[in-house]
Formats: C-alpha cells, sequence, structure tokens
C-alpha cells in the first residue's frame, strides 16, 4: 500500500513539475481545399459546421470559402455583410485577402490568422473563417450571435430600491454592463482562456490605478494556474483560486449584480468573470463584506443602518440560536429567568428527546424542506412549503415529540439564515458544530467554540488582506462603514486594507450645506 | 474518525446535561432546627413546572386526574446540604435551587442561631444572592403549604409580597444578601420579615406581621409594622406609605408619602454620643374625608402633622430599639465610618453602650400635590 | 528571529498586554486581601507594574528584536544563559498551568459540575493550541476585538450594578493596617501585573520597537482603570461580604437586577473570563514553546505546541489537591515566589548586561 501511495505521489509530481505541453502549430496551407478539408475534419464534420465556398470576382475569379458555426453566428450578417459584398466583387485583377480586407467586408471586428488553431478556436467562438485559395492565411470576422437570457434581475440578491439589472451567461453582456457603469479608459478586461477542452474565456476586470497592481498580478497568476480540463462554472474557479479551502468561510466573493461589482471594481477589487455564468467572483473578499448589501446604500441613514444591524443580529442567531438555547435549557437553567423557565419547561414537560437531539433533528428536517423547496416544480412547491411548516412543525409539537421551543427557535434560526446569502454555507456548518459542543459542554462549549472560530477567521487571509479587516487588524480609516453606514459624503477615502494606489474617492466637504446667506422668503 | 468521537461524545450521558422536563424547581426552603434531637428540618417547597400555567380551580385542589401545582418535601439532617439532598432523595428528579425566591426560618431555627443555617445558602453557587428572608410566626408547614388565590405556589405569592411592601412600608423585606451582610457585623442587629397564615378553611391569607429582630443570628425579639416603618424611616428604605391625621375639623386626611431619604450624622464628643438623624419626606395629599378646601395655608398645617406623626413613629422604634438593646439602624456602623480609631475601643461594649445614644430626630415633610381635585367630597 | 515571523503592531500590543492583565483576574478581586481598601492596594499594584514594566523596557531597549532567551544567552553566556532562560521558560510553563487550574476550579463550580476536569481542560487546551499554532499575529489580532468586546461588557456590568453601589462600604478610610495593605498591594502587583514579564517573549515582534514602553504603559493604564473600576463595583455592592466570597467578582454580578428583567447576568463576568484566560493562556503557551524551541535551536516552535499545550492543562489538573490550597498559595506563597522571576532576573541580566557592555556594537546576532 505504500508502494502504491508512493508510485502515486510521484506521478503527480512528476506532472506537477513538467511544463504545460505547448500545442502544435500548424500553418495554414495555401490550398484552399486542403485547408478546408483539414479544418472540417478538426471540427469532426459536425452537422451545425457550415462551410460554404464561392468564386470571388468575374473576370478572375478566385475560390474562397468560408467556415461558420451554426448557431453561433448572426446568419444575416453573414448573408448582407460578407457573402453579398463578396458575391458582388467586379474586380479586374484577382483579389486577395487585402483587398478584402480593405475594401470589401463589411464587418467590424476583423482579424488575420495563421495557424489553424486560431482559427479553429475563432470559429468555435462564433467567428466566420473567410479563407482564399492561393493565400496562407485566413481572416476571421466577427459574427457571433447566440441566444441568451435577457437582463433581469437575479433571483438570490434582490434588493428593494435600485437597478435591476444583473449579469447574464455571455462574457461580452457582463462586461457591457460594466462599461455602462464604469465609463472611464481606466477599466480593464484583461481575457484568458482557461480549460483544456472547455477553453472557457475568463475575464479579469479591474480599474487601472485604483487597483493594486500585485494584487491584479496574483490573480492572473492564480487563474493561470489551474491546469484542468473543464470549467463550467465560477464556482470551480473559485475553489482553485481560493486562499483556504478547508475553512467554511469563503475568501473569495461573488454578486450576480453589476452595480455591486462596479463598486467593488471602484473600490480597489479585482472581479473575475466567466463566460457561461452569471456569477462574477470579486476578490479580495473580506468577511464584513457579506453584510453589506446595496439596499445600505440607496437608504437614508438610520433605516440602512438598522437594517445593517439587524443582518448582524440575525448571521449570529442563524449560527448560535440553536447552540444557546440547549446550552440554556440542558446545563443553565439558572441563567433563564424564572417566568420564562416554567413556560419553557412547561412546553417541554414529557418530550422523549434530550434538547440537542430535537435542535439537530428539527435542523435536519428543515434542511430537508429547504432544499426540496428549491427543487420543486411551482405548483407542488406552494403546498409542500405549507405541509412542511404547518403540518410537520404543529404535528410534532402536538404529539409530544418536540417541544414548542425547539421549533420556534429553528424556524427563526432558518429565517434569519436567509438575511446573509453570502454566509449560508458557512452558517449553517457552525450552526451543526455549535449546537453539538452545546450539547456536550454547554456554554463552556459554545464559548470555547467562539473563539475558536475568531481565531480561524483572524487566520484568514483573502489574497493578502487579513479577512477581518478592519476590525482585527484594526484599521479606523475603514470602520466608516463596517458596524455602522456612514453616510456618503463621508466616505471619502477607498478601504485601506486593500492597499489601492489611489486613496482618495472623493472630495472631502460635499455634506449638503445651508447658503451662508438667509433664504430671503419674502421676495418682492 | 470524527464521526466517532462525535458520537461517544454525545452518547457518554454528557454529565451535566439536565433537561428542562427533568427539573424540580424549589421555590420555597423552611429551615427549622430541633434543639434536643440536633437536627435540621427542612421544608421545601417544589413546583412542578407543566402544571404551573395550566388552568386550576381556585385553590388548587386536586381535580380529577389534575395534579397541583407546588408540593412540599420535609426532610431533616445533621446539616443544612444533608437535608437538601436527602429532599431530593425523596422524589424523582434532583431539586435544583436556583429559581428559590424565598427562605424562611422556624421558630427553632431563630432560636439556635440562623447565621450557620446559611451557608449553605451562600457558599453553594445554586442559590442566589436575592432571596428574601423571613421568619415564620406560627407554623413553617402552614405556611409553605398555603394555596394562594392569585398564583400557583405561596413561594410566588411571598415574593410578590417582599416586592410590595412598598406600597405601606411597614415591613422590610431583605435578602439574603444584605442579611448576610448585616450578621457579618459586630454590631448591627439584623432584621427579617414575620409572616404568619392568618384566618381559617376558606379565608386564609398569608400576612406580614412585623419584623423580627436578631442579635449574633438569634432572635431577640419583634416590634410591629407601625414600628417597622418607623426603622425604614431611620435608614431611608421608606417607598410609599400612608400617614393618616386627623384635621382640626374632626375629618380625617390621608397623605402620601412619595419618596423619602434620611442622613444619619453621628456625633461623638465629650458629651457622650449623638446621632442626629434628618429625614426628609416628599408627600401628596391622598384623600380628605370632608374637611376645608386645599388652600396653601391648610397645607402648611398638615405639613407640620405629618412630621409630627413621622418624628412619633421614628421615637417610638428608637425606644422599643432601646428596650431590646438592639442596633437595628446600624448607628454602630456608623459611628464606625466616622470615628474608626475611638470606635475599636467602643465595639465590644456596643451593647451597653448603645441604649445610652442619645438621638435627635429632625423630620422635613413637603406636600407637593394634591391629586386631581381641589374641594374634597362631598362638596358644596 | 528566524522562528518568529511575525508581526504585530503598535495597538495589538496594547490589547494583548491588556487582556493578558484581565486574564484570570476577571473573576477574582486583586485587592482582596485588603477588604474595603482593595482599590487602594490595586493602585499600588498599578504602580509597581508601572515599575516592573519599565523594567522590562530598559532590557528590551538594550537588545533590540531579541526576546528574553536570546537576551539571557548572550548575557550570561550560552551554558549559564541556557539554565536562566530555561529557569524562565518554566515559570511561564508554571503561571500557565495556574490559570488552567483557575479555569478549570471556577467552570467546575458554577458552570459544569460532573464533568470530568480531563474534558474541561481538553476543550480550554484544543482552542489554546489553535491559536498557538497560527501565530502570535493572529492571537494580537484577536485579542484587539475580544478586550474591546470585554470592555463593553464592563461598562454595561458596571453600569446596571451602579445603583446597587454603596458608598459607605468604602468607609472607614485607612483603617486597616498599612502592612495588610502594603501586602495586598504587592498582591496585585504580582498577580496580574508583574507577570507581563512573559511578554519578553512577544515584544521582539513589534513592528515598530520604539514604542514599546508607550503602548506597554497604555495597556497597563488601560488595564489598571479596569480593575479599579471593578473594585469600586465589588467592594461597593458587596461591602463586608466582599472577603466573604472566592470569586468576589463573579458574586458581585450575581446581584444585577434591572426592572426584575436584566437579571442573572454574571455569566457576562464568567464570559469574559473564559476570553481572557484564553488569551493569557495562550500567550504563556506561545512563550514557552518559542523559548523552548530558540534553546534547543529548532526550525521552527510550531510542534511544540501540541505537546507542550497538553503537559500544561494536565499540570493545571493536578496542581492543587483543592481550591482551598489555590487560594493559600495565591495570596502568601505566589508574591514572594514570583518575585525573582518578574524582578530579579530581569534585573539582574540588565545590571550584568550593564557591567559586562552588552551588546557590543558592531555585534551580529544570527
Amino acid at each position: 500500500m505504500i508502494r502504491y501511495l508512493a508510485k502515486l505521489f510521484n506521478a503527480l509530481a512528476k506532472r506537477q513539475r513538467s511544463p504545460v505541453k505547448q500545442s502544435s502549430v500548424t500553418k495554414l496551407d495555401s490550398g484552399l481545399t486542403h485547408n478546408l478539408k483539414h479544418i472540417m475534419d478538426e471540427l469532426g464534420n459536425g452537422s451545425d459546421v457550415v462551410n460554404r465556398q464561392f468564386l470571388i470576382g468575374r473576370s478572375a475569379p478566385v475560390l474562397a470559402g468560408v467556415i461558420f458555426i451554426d448557431g453561433l453566428v448572426d446568419q444575416e450578417m453573414i448573408n448582407d455583410n460578407i457573402l453579398q459584398p463578396l458575391l458582388r466583387i467586379e474586380l479586374e485583377r484577382p483579389v486577395d485577402l487585402d483587398v478584402l480586407e480593405k475594401s470589401f467586408l463589411a464587418v467590424g471586428g476583423l482579424k488575420r490568422v495563421e495557424t489553424m488553431e486560431t482559427l479553429v478556436e475563432g470559429v468555435l467562438t462564433g467567428d466566420t473563417a473567410l479563407l482564399i485559395d492561393g493565400q496562407p492565411s485566413a481572416l476571421l470576422l466577427s459574427t457571433k450571435k447566440w441566444e441568451q437570457r435577457g437582463i433581469s434581475e437575479p433571483d438570490t440578491e434582490v434588493i428593494v430600491k435600485g437597478a435591476r439589472d444583473g449579469f447574464t451567461e455571455t462574457l461580452r453582456t457582463n462586461t457591457a454592463l460594466l462599461r455602462r457603469r464604469i465609463e472611464h479608459p481606466a477599466l480593464r478586461f484583461d481575457t484568458m482562456k482557461i480549460g483544456k477542452k472547455t477553453r472557457t474565456e475568463i475575464c479579469v476586470a479591474y480599474i487601472q490605478g485604483v487597483a493594486e497592481d500585485k494584487l491584479v498580478e496574483e490573480v492572473k497568476k492564480r487563474l493561470r494556474r489551474i491546469d484542468t480540463a473543464g470549467i463550467l462554472s465560477t464556482e470551480s474557479i473559485d475553489q482553485f483560486i481560493d486562499d483556504a479551502p478547508f475553512s467554511p468561510f469563503a475568501t473569495v466573493g461573488y454578486t450576480e449584480r453589476p452595480d455591486v461589482c462596479a463598486a467593488k471594481l471602484m473600490e480597489g477589487r479585482v472581479a473575475i468573470i466567466v463566460d457561461g455564468t452569471p456569477v462574477v467572483h470579486t476578490v479580495p473578499f473580506l468577511f464584513w463584506e457579506s453584510f453589506q448589501s446595496p439596499d445600505d446604500y440607496n437608504f437614508r441613514l438610520f433605516y440602512a443602518n438598522t437594517m445593517r444591524w439587524i443582518r448582524y443580529l440575525a448571521f449570529f442567531t442563524s449560527v448560535l440560536l440553536p447552540g444557546v438555547y440547549v446550552a440554556l435549557s440542558s446545563y443553565h437553567q439558572e441563567l433563564i429567568p424564572t417566568n420564562l423557565l416554567i413556560s419553557m419547561a412547561a412546553a417541554t414537560e414529557g418530550t422523549p428527546f434530550p434538547a440537542v437531539v430535537e435542535a439537530l433533528g428539527m435542523g435536519v428536517v428543515f434542511e430537508i424542506l429547504r432544499e426540496a423547496g428549491i427543487r420543486l416544480p411551482r405548483p407542488v412547491g406552494q403546498a409542500v412549503s405549507i405541509v412542511g411548516a404547518l403540518v410537520i412543525g404543529e404535528a410534532t409539537v402536538t404529539a409530544g415529540l418536540v417541544g414548542a421551543p425547539v421549533v420556534i427557535v429553528v424556524a427563526l434560526t432558518a429565517i434569519a439564515s436567509f438575511l446573509v446569502p453570502s454566509q449560508v454555507e458557512s452558517a449553517a456548518f457552525l450552526r451543526v458544530v455549535f449546537t453539538c459542543l452545546a450539547g456536550v459542554f454547554g456554554a463552556l462549549g459554545i464559548i470555547n467554540g467562539l473563539i475558536f472560530v475568531y481565531i480561524h477567521l483572524a487566520s484568514l487571509r483573502s489574497f493578502g488582506v487579513p479577512f477581518l479587516a478592519p476590525v482585527a487588524p484594526i484599521v479606523p480609516a475603514d470602520l466608516k462603514d463596517v458596524a455602522v453606514r456612514v453616510p456618503i459624503w463621508m466616505m471619502w477615502t477607498r478601504p485601506k486594507s486593500i492597499d489601492s494606489p489611489d486613496r482618495i474617492r472623493q472630495a472631502m466637504r460635499i455634506r449638503p450645506e445651508v447658503p451662508e446667506e438667509g433664504h430671503d422668503d419674502d421676495r418682492s | 474518525m470524527v464521526l466517532a468521537v462525535l458520537v461517544c461524545l454525545l452518547a457518554g450521558g454528557c454529565w451535566d446535561r439536565q433537561e428542562l422536563d427533568e427539573l424540580a424547581l424549589a421555590f420555597a426552603a423552611g429551615l427549622d432546627y430541633d434543639m434536643e434531637q440536633k437536627q435540621v428540618k427542612l421544608i421545601t417547597q417544589v413546583i412542578r413546572p407543566g402544571q404551573m400555567k395550566s388552568a386550576e380551580s381556585g385553590g388548587g385542589s386536586t381535580g380529577q386526574g389534575g395534579q397541583k401545582a407546588s408540593f412540599i418535601l420535609e426532610s431533616q439532617g445533621k446539616t443544612v446540604f444533608e437535608a437538601v439532598r436527602k429532599a431530593s432523595f425523596q422524589i424523582s428528579r434532583r431539586v435544583n435551587w436556583t429559581h428559590n425566591m424565598v427562605i424562611i426560618f422556624g421558630k427553632g431555627a431563630v432560636k439556635a442561631g440562623v447565621d450557620k443555617f446559611l451557608d449553605f445558602f451562600v457558599r453553594d453557587p445554586e442559590p442566589r444572592p436575592h432571596q428574601y428572608i423571613l421568619v415564620a410566626d406560627g407554623d413553617l408547614k402552614d405556611i409553605l403549604n398555603f394555596k394562594p388565590n392569585l398564583e400557583k405556589a405561596s413561594a410566588q405569592t411571598i415574593n410578590g409580597m417582599m416586592n410590595n411592601t412598598g406600597v405601606t412600608s411597614e415591613a422590610y423585606p431583605v435578602t439574603l444578601q444584605e442579611f448576610v451582610n448585616d450578621l457579618m457585623s459586630n454590631t448591627k442587629s439584623a432584621t427579617a420579615p414575620l409572616i404568619k397564615v392568618v384566618g381559617e378553611g376558606e379565608e386564609q391569607k398569608l400576612q406580614l406581621v412585623g419584623t423580627a429582630v436578631f442579635r449574633k443570628g438569634k432572635q431577640i425579639g419583634r416590634i410591629e409594622p407601625k414600628e417597622t416603618r418607623g426603622l425604614l424611616w431611620v435608614i431611608g428604605k421608606v417607598k410609599s406609605g400612608i400617614i393618616s391625621l386627623p384635621s382640626s375639623d374632626g375629618s380625617e386626611i390621608s397623605i402620601e408619602i412619595v419618596q423619602a431619604s434620611s442622613k444619619i450624622h453621628p456625633v461623638l464628643d465629650g458629651d457622650g454620643m449623638h446621632v442626629h438623624i434628618h429625614v426628609k419626606a416628599i408627600c401628596n395629599l391622598g384623600e380628605q374625608l370632608g374637611g376645608e378646601n386645599a388652600k396653601p395655608k391648610k397645607m402648611i398645617e398638615f405639613q407640620q402633622w405629618a412630621e409630627k406623626e413621622i418624628q412619633k413613629e421614628i421615637v417610638h422604634t428608637i425606644q422599643c430599639s432601646r428596650r431590646m438593646k438592639a442596633d437595628i439602624f446600624g448607628i454602630g456602623e456608623a459611628f464606625n465610618r466616622k470615628y474608626h480609631k475611638r470606635w475599636r475601643t467602643m465595639e465590644p461594649k456596643w451593647e451597653e453602650l448603645y441604649p445610652k445614644v442619645k438621638f435627635s430626630v429632625n423630620v422635613k415633610a413637603k406636600i407637593r400635590l394634591i391629586g386631581e381635585t381641589l374641594i374634597p367630597l362631598p362638596a358644596h | 528571529m528566524k522562528l518568529e515571523r511575525g508581526k504585530i503592531n503598535g495597538l495589538e500590543l496594547t490589547t494583548l498586554i491588556a487582556g493578558f492583565l484581565f486574564g484570570s483576574a476577571v473573576l477574582l478581586f486583586p485587592g482582596q486581601w485588603a477588604e474595603h481598601e482593595g482599590w487602594i492596594a490595586i493602585l499600588g499594584g498599578v504602580a509597581e507594574g508601572f515599575v516592573f514594566m519599565l523594567l522590562y523596557a530598559a532590557l528590551m531597549s538594550r537588545f533590540p528584536g531579541k526576546n528574553f532567551v536570546e537576551i539571557a544567552k548572550e548575557v550570561y553566556g550560552p551554558f549559564f544563559g541556557s539554565l536562566v532562560a530555561l529557569a524562565f521558560i518554566g515559570y511561564l510553563f508554571h503561571l500557565g498551568s495556574l490559570v488552567v487550574t483557575d479555569y478549570h476550579d471556577f467552570i467546575k463550580l458554577t458552570m459544569l459540575v460532573q464533568t470530568p476536569s480531563s474534558m474541561i481542560v481538553l476543550v480550554n487546551c484544543l482552542v489554546i493550541i489553535y491559536g498557538v499554532k497560527k501565530g502570535i499575529e493572529v492571537i494580537a489580532r484577536c485579542s484587539q476585538g475580544m478586550v474591546t468586546l470585554l470592555c463593553v461588557f464592563y461598562l454595561m456590568i458596571f453600569g446596571m450594578l451602579s445603583m446597587q453601589i454603596k458608598w459607605t462600604n468604602f468607609q472607614p478610610f485607612f483603617s486597616l493596617p498599612v502592612t495588610k495593605v502594603l501586602w495586598a498591594a504587592h498582591m496585585a502587583g504580582s498577580f496580574p501585573f508583574g507577570e507581563t514579564v512573559a511578554f519578553l517573549m512577544v515584544f521582539p515582534t513589534l513592528n515598530k520597537p520604539e514604542e514599546l514602553l508607550n503602548r506597554s504603559l497604555k495597556a497597563l493604564f488601560l488595564a489598571g482603570i479596569y480593575f479599579f473600576i471593578g473594585s469600586i463595583r465589588t467592594i461597593g455592592v458587596l461591602g463586608d461580604t466582599a472577603r466573604l466570597f472566592l470569586y468576589s467578582g463573579f458574586q458581585s454580578g450575581r446581584l444585577i437586577n434591572i426592572a426584575n428583567v436584566f437579571t442573572r447576568l454574571e455569566i457576562i463576568i464568567g464570559v469574559n473570563f473564559l476570553i481572557m484566560g484564553f488569551l493569557k493562556i495562550a500567550v504563556l503557551l506561545y512563550g514557552c514553546a518559542l523559548g523552548i524551541a530558540q534553546l534547543f535551536n529548532l526550525k521552527s516552535y510550531s510542534p511544540l505546541v501540541l505537546p507542550l499545550g497538553l503537559l500544561m492543562g494536565m499540570l493545571g489538573m493536578i496542581n492543587f489537591s483543592m481550591v482551598s490550597e489555590n487560594f493559600e498559595f495565591s495570596s502568601l506563597v505566589y508574591p514572594v515566589f514570583a518575585f525573582p522571576f518578574q524582578v530579579i532576573i530581569p534585573l539582574t541580566t540588565l545590571v550584568v548586561a550593564l557591567i559586562r557592555k552588552l551588546p557590543k556594537k558592531g555585534d551580529d546576532d544570527n
């Protein structure tokens, strides 16, 4: 067995050490038929690959061919802007690609390619390839168009007051949405392709001069290190570049909203957009960001801050409430006021299970209900949630299987966990841990567990930035948006923790002020 | 492996876990002491949480298949702790003292000295410092067995009464913390309210009938409710109350005390020991049974009568305390704070010195408000 | 310095020292020996702590960037220096186990009465070992949030009890024999203020060494205020009964009762203790692990943390056979026993260094 492990280890090490094989480069041939055949073979003669040959010019006709993939191209554009002008050419001398490129093709995006690989790649992304007999190069014409979901508000990140657009699955649409929000040339999109078979296009977005260069470099470095067959969603990406894969807390943030993404870019963060998924990742991601919602900035000061505090409370509730209930009711009855204790004791009289088991059990039941609710078809969904909540909850209490306080606690916990959507995964895990700890050690378990989690959080870093900044270590300049969101006109610096080179966000004294001269109410 | 550890831990019984439905909450404790047998007798009033909230017929009689909300356990042992454990031995659950509200001492205990019996309640982490201490005037068991009208257990009634003494300020509610503090003093006499069951059959009720006065833990006497108010005047713990005075024209008036404070000034000079007591009271005119309108001149008259009445109460209490040679006001401690060096010589002889202390009482009362009416009924 | 690469900034140092000082003294009442003049004892203890800190800062400024083990080796020569360092580490280790004992006793008494000691200590030690393994930087970062939270709690408790403080409890002033008050002051000085000697192992990680004295004194000041307020609260609320209780600070918390709604809040004091106890033991364990690693020229102190932590826990369990021994030890023996380690060793080291004119100019450390 050890030998087997050693062999495995060696093989992995060797694989890591060997450089990524460069794909062989095949130059295009002069002969059109030869090229076309080669290309069709590469593409496997698929039924969606369209290949059309025609003659250009009347007096000295030259054989030409276009290749494109049906479904990825704008058929009209090919017909109107490529085929039509080419078929109408009336030149005396034989044409070549230069002439076509400069005078006849009514297409905006145009690229000259020399190798087979780039040509195939281009065709696979929706470009049309134009080849001419006798020329060892081809033109890639940009004709991308495909069906995509319309821009709509993402279901998971709904806000009350604000824009209603959301990212879609197409990279280009997403970059456009960002450009619309940040109409400044410093907004950069650096693309790369990842995944041997999927060749997914990934775009690293940042604002030059605002995002630290080192950060951008590090992001790109980590992305390039991904050496795998296929990437189908950003979630895989985030696990590859994650700082602490074994931690329940994510160190890479995500969003589906362009306004949130733009705001983060403005603070000096870097966004990673992946073609094929509307979820955009932002790094570095700090713990306190999960509690910020665009609503906080769109609403007025006191309401926004109250909502934020309720969110903090909700998070702690969803993590700690079952544990605290178990600890108090099983170990520390002296902490419960007398009347409350009597009510609780009366309600749990005669139940067969200890509080720990009840809390864990009802927690599991709730998770089942929640998962079921997500996957159920619409018409059935309502019925099941009613059945779940009322019937199961009510029935278990009436039957005396579970005490009413436990059901209340679990229900509250469940609802509270929805307030902070980006921490759902960590909250669920921690909840179970704390409940178990509380069940074994009571309050001691909870306190020690909290300290443990706090140490863990304090030791996490997201791309070099301490995860709990600006609370640990305390960075006073950044505390303006953690516990309390100060008025917009007070946020004049960018977060120091992210170390952006351009710290000043806005002018210092733009608070609206009453004009010094008094109003003349009496206008004569 | 983590799962195995987890299961082991959970299944191991989690040593300290005590589920809510395994609780037997002790609400009241009655302590008595048998001198001949040298046994501490403990009566514990235990409540059943499940029955506390259910609707019960008044009086808490056992209905068909119903159960009483509270019941008592009698046990005895050489020490309090032994008796406590013997009580738990009698029932299916372990008695939980964390919510105990009241400790009542019986006759035997106050004769033997209550200070040592309190050791368990102070040392053990379960009982808490806010429990009220009372002394039973009468049978201890009756008090604990008493079935109240408003609440489910007599402990709650007693607790409520202790919280409620402010309405007349004729009883001095003492918590365990304060009582122990007093007991630790070498000169102050601790006090605790006296409680007894009065009436017969259906008409029974609990009543606070005065205050027991202790010296070194043993009860040496008692003072009546009115005298208790005198005590409260001096130590500044009067919360509210009624002073009823006959008016000069034969009508009765009631003055409601709203706020009261006091200052004790000990003076030690060649002349001996003096104590100046200044009492300030802010009152309202509560009721007039006929009589004249409340004009300022009349008010001043009322004020002066109130002051005289309060002074009478205080002086009366001082005389009682002198008779018992019990420093219930804490005068000794006041001298200690101010004249510490000389106090050290005086302290051992305090019992004899105390009756010789000269008191001067100065009362200032102010009647501020007169309620909502200007003219007393019947208004002509 | 190859062993410790982390750096902590000035504010973190302040909160770390403050948290360390709060430590196990949250529950107890360092001036208890002086009864109702405990507050004077506390002031005396703070002053003593100031003096100690000046001594430590002087030693540190003479040997910048080096912790005590390295200094000892340099000053006394490799052989005697190792002996002195070993004794110092032994003191830290023992102190850590004392705190574990305190922790364990308290929990066993008030919270988990029947749970076997080993489980309580195990849970405690596991968290501490995890923290120390992550490094002093992480612990210092944690201490910021924890100490802030603690101060908030503390002020809350003080506010809630302020109505119950009887100012007459502080009189008569100056009535106790001076020797008693002085001894209580020295008790407060050695526990907890003198225990900052442990920071001789932590100071080198400060990123701006010139701030050392400034920040440490701030921490002392903060802790001093804390204990002072605590003593006022305890004496004021409990009065004469303060000397009755083992955990007076905790007992005073039991009396919180606002409108009958906010009762039973003494658990906050218990929680404070748990959190600060963690900080204290973590710093001590870190000092031990780092010191031993340096003595034996190991590459990293990380593998030592687990065994040392468990050993500390075990020693904590067997330290005293009963709590009375603990109480007697901490009131009578400890102030004398700790004195050599808190004062004499650092002082002697400084004096010898002065005599031998160390560190030699231009002398490079590895």
